[in-house]
């Protein structure tokens, strides 16, 4: 590849945003649960990572910044569409704490639904580890401690697993009359 | 009595079985959106700053 003894030549910042888009869309699903809402969120983050980029330091970790953006800009978005709307229907809020779906079986969609139920904290926490972020990145990232980290990561896990045990032949008290249906 | 900054017993109750089954499907879950196409709206964002970022 390279004859140079530096390592492999950093792509331009740009590039960098641009090729970190799918993961980008992958995080704001965690702290948005609807796909829309998801990709408005990343358009406005992929937009002020843009007009940003001179802050950005060359050899720091891109992702980090810029899921560090989409978490502040996801806060700035629901204080404003809150004062928008006045969340009339609670439908926003209905958005960000889905109710516990009993459901059961290990199945992809099963997992989505009850994936959707988990605090954002922990949708989040879930979801960039699973992106591969370390834990010290992911608590720079939440702005909380690494402890906070894992023991939300170990709540989700905890809760996640209750909720696909549950044997869905059995059907839950709160369930019997039509809950809240989460959009996987 | 739980301890500050302590793992609750019900934090420890996943099984290393579950642990991974668990995160494998998240696993999965997220590479699911990575190969997911953008929408159109994205999608449009995204050429408009390849072309800014050609000078075209």
């Amino acid at each position: 590849m390279s004859t140079d003894s530096k390592p492999e030549p950093v792509e331009n910042p740009e590039e960098q945003l641009l090729a970190l888009l799918p993961a980008l869309r992958g995080y704001a699903r965690s702290l948005a649960s609807d796909a829309a809402t998801a990709d408005d969120l990343v358009q406005e983050t992929v937009l002020k990572a843009w007009s940003n980029l001179g802050q950005y330091r060359p050899g720091t970790n891109m992702r980090a910044w810029l899921f560090t953006i989409q978490r502040n800009t996801f806060f700035s978005l629901v204080k404003k569409r809150r004062r928008e709307v006045e969340d009339v229907d609670g439908e926003m809020a209905a958005r960000l704490e889905q109710k516990p779906q009993q459901d059961a079986a290990m199945e992809m969609r099963d997992f989505k639904r009850a994936f959707a139920t988990l605090p954002m904290e922990q949708r989040e926490v879930m979801t960039l580890i699973a992106a591969g972020v370390q834990y010290d990145e992911a608590a720079e990232i939440c702005g909380c401690a690494i402890g906070t980290v894992k023991s939300r990561l170990n709540r989700a896990r905890a809760r996640l697993a209750e909720m696909l045990d549950e044997d869905p032949s059995e059907p839950s008290e709160p369930e019997k009359s039509g809950g809240n249906c989460v959009a996987a | 009595m739980p301890v500050a900054g302590g793992t609750p017993a019900r934090d420890r109750a996943v099984s290393d079985i579950k642990r991974r089954q668990i995160d494998r499907a998240m696993k999965m879950a997220f590479e699911e959106t990575l190969n997911e196409p953008l929408p159109d709206d994205l999608a449009r964002l995204v050429d408009a700053l390849k072309k800014k970022e050609r000078g075209e």
